[in-house]
């Protein structure tokens, strides 16, 4: 079947993307791992790998585990830190033409706010992902996402420091999380991101110990996909900015379910290392879907879930 | 690297739990290095999820001898049937289509000037040495000796003797058990070797070993204190197998204490790099 161009550009906060398939941080690396398969300039964009301010060497392995349907990690938020993600990885992403949104976190509210801080003078950054979610850091990481006053006062500071626009991403580990919503929208948010990855674990029952050597990890892979899906909708339906949703998408299918449900863009995670193209595939699987249903712009489709 | 939907042209057993599989891809096997590996997807569903890592075993591109074999850019893997995922590859029957990436990481690095190579291989571990010792010989004009030592637990653990001996290799085996050569491990082979063998410690003999973590640990220390060069290939669960998700890793002692990863600045390093646990 023939159709007519689609329109598949979506504005995230001020971020304008050319579609909304984006990568989520910690699974396509810098970007350039990936190069051999995809366009980087084809992407809506490119979520790196968390950055934090000093250089950090994450958890000990083993660090992956498998489960039915997704997989557990306990990476630890290892990175290189912000200097040498400017000097070493960002001008490569700059020359692919990618859309460029820089995942980051502190173990203190002024790391946050320096990382930002340096990020914000540096060109070629559309944005910034506030991880305030990583179940797999003592520090830092989730204690700001499960907490709606430290989550608010983190935001305001970052928003005080930087003119980018800021995605907040949330846990999905929290008993309400419309409560976070709106702490960081008040905040200052342009976004919201979820779902960040569900703590879990695994054990070997032949040595009785844990799979991972950090005991516990972050669940990802279509497993999570109702609980993410479920999550997106109830956040999006009290969110008064745009949503991001993220968790166990693999294809098309997977990804309008989530636009259905009120996402104005999706992230795709773990798939990315089962089937290398995978965001390619759910790009053209998208344009298809609205050319098939005569639909001619994607943000008619966004939240349009019947009950 | 590429992604390669590849038709199985065999897949037999080839002792009981190990088999061979041929795929028919020639974008990867021409581009395929010794020591390099692809990553299989098993399953069209999300179960088993994670792509399986196989070190290519061959491939058609290094046939000096002319025997039958999968042919000119055509590759070839050995795998032990351990768990559900290579249960299943183990049921894959001739002409099935299946999903491949490579070639993936970085293989041994071959010195020219090598005059004794010696290759150690545990169990599975031999799979990675075939290419390998084909391409010792094809580019190392002043080699003198190749040796390669296998072990495994039992008879059945030690494979490809006859392939490896058509390459003119010279070949020492143990197994646990005593089933077949040595009562013993395979380092014992190595150890005796260095004990009486006619070696020159320095650039001209270089070992190369694939196997457990414990055996790979053993052949390190010893080849250390022979001053040996000593290649490892190493084994790590892996993810992605590109670098992106850090899954990986190996403590090594580059710039410090810093962890490399397996998939991309390995799964062959150099086994002064590593810091055994
Ligand atoms: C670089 C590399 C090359 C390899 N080459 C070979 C080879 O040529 N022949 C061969 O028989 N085996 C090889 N292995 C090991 C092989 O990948 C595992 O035996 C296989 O993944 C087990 O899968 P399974 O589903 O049968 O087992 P399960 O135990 O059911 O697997 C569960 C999970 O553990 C992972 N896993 C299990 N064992 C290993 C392991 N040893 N290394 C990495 N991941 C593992 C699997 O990928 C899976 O995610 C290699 C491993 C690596 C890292
Ligand atoms: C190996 C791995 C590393 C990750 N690292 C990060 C990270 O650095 N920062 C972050 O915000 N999320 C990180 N995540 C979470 C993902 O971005 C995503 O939120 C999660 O995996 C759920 O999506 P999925 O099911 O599509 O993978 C990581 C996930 C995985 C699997
Ligand atoms: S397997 Fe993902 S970094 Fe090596």
């Amino acid at each position: 079947m023939n159709h007519e161009p689609v329109e598949l550009s979506v504005n995230i906060g001020g971020i304008q993307l050319k579609n909304p398939v984006m990568t989520a941080s910690g699974t396509f690396g810098y970007g350039e791992e990936y190069a051999p398969y995809v366009g980087l300039d084809k992407l809506g964009a490119i979520v790196v790998k968390g950055i934090s301010l000093e250089p950090r060497p994450g958890n000990p392995p083993p660090r992956i585990v498998e489960t039915t349907g997704g997989m557990l990690n306990s990476i630890g938020l290892e990175n290189i830190g912000v200097d040498r993600f400017i000097g070493e990885k960002l001008p490569y992403l700059i020359d692919s033409g990618a859309t460029i949104i820089v995942n980051i976190f502190g173990s203190s509210i002024e790391e946050y706010r320096d990382v930002a801080n340096k990020l914000d003078d540096t060109h070629g950054i559309s944005g910034l992902e506030i991880n305030i979610s990583c179940p797999n850091v003592k520090e830092g990481g989730m204690t700001f996402g499960t907490d709606p006053h430290m989550a608010f006062e983190l935001v305001n500071l970052i928003r005080e420091s930087t003119k980018l626009p800021l995605i907040v991403k949330l846990s999905p580990n929290v008993t309400d999380i419309t409560e976070i919503t709106r702490s960081v929208q008040d905040a200052g948010a342009d976004a919201i991101s979820l779902i960040n990855t569900i703590k879990g674990m695994a054990i070997d029952i032949k040595t009785k110990t844990p799979k991972l050597a950090n005991i516990t990890g972050g669940l990802s892979g279509p497993a999570i996909k109702p609980i993410a899906l479920g999550m997106v909708w109830e956040v999006a339906r009290v969110a008064e900015i745009p949503v991001i949703g993220i968790g166990g998408i693999m294809n098309a299918h997977d990804a309008l379910e989530f636009i259905i449900a009120g996402a104005s863009a999706i992230q795709v995670g773990t798939a990315n290392f089962i089937n290398p193209k995978a965001t390619m595939d759910i790009l053209s699987g998208i344009e298809k879907y609205l050319g098939d249903h005569g639909i001619g712009d994607i943000k008619s489709l966004i939240g349009t879930l019947r009950i | 690297m590429y992604q390669v939907f590849s038709k199985i042209l065999f897949n037999t057993e080839v002792s009981p739990t190990y088999y061979k599989m041929g795929l028919d891809c020639p974008e990867i096997a021409s581009r395929a290095a010794p020591g390099q590996f692809i990553m299989v997807r098993v399953s069209n569903q999300w179960d088993p999820f994670l792509r399986r890592p196989f070190v290519i075993h061959r491939t058609g591109k290094a046939n000096t001898k002319g025997e039958k074999r999968c042919s000119d850019c055509q590759l070839e893997i050995l795998y032990k049937v351990v768990g559900k995922g290579t249960e299943i590859m183990s049921e894959m029957k001739e002409d099935d289509e299946i999903d491949l990436l490579g070639p993936m990481g970085k293989g041994y690095r071959i010195d020219t000037n090598i005059r004794t190579a010696i290759l150690v291989g545990g169990g599975i571990g031999v799979a990675s040495l075939f290419s390998l010792a084909e391409n010792i010989i094809l580019q190392c004009s002043g080699l003198k000796s190749l040796l390669l030592f296998l072990g495994g637990k039992g008879r059945d653990d030690v494979l490809c003797v006859e392939e490896f001996e058509k390459l003119s290799l010279e070949v020492r085996v143990a197994t646990e058990d005593g089933s077949l050569g040595q009562q013993g491990v395979v380092v014992d082979l190595l150890l005796d070797y260095l004990k009486f063998g006619d070696y020159s410690p320095g650039s001209s003999t270089h070992c190369f070993a694939c196997g457990p973590d414990t055996m790979l640990r053993e052949v390190s220390k010893i080849t250390g204190e022979k001053s040996i060069s000593c290649q490892i290939s190493l084994e790590a669960r892996m993810a992605c197998a590109v670098g992106a998700c850090l899954g990986c890793i190996v403590k090594t002692k580059a710039g410090g204490d810093v962890y490399k990863k397996v998939c991309k600045d390995g799964p062959v390093f150099d086994s002064n790099d590593i810091i055994w646990k």
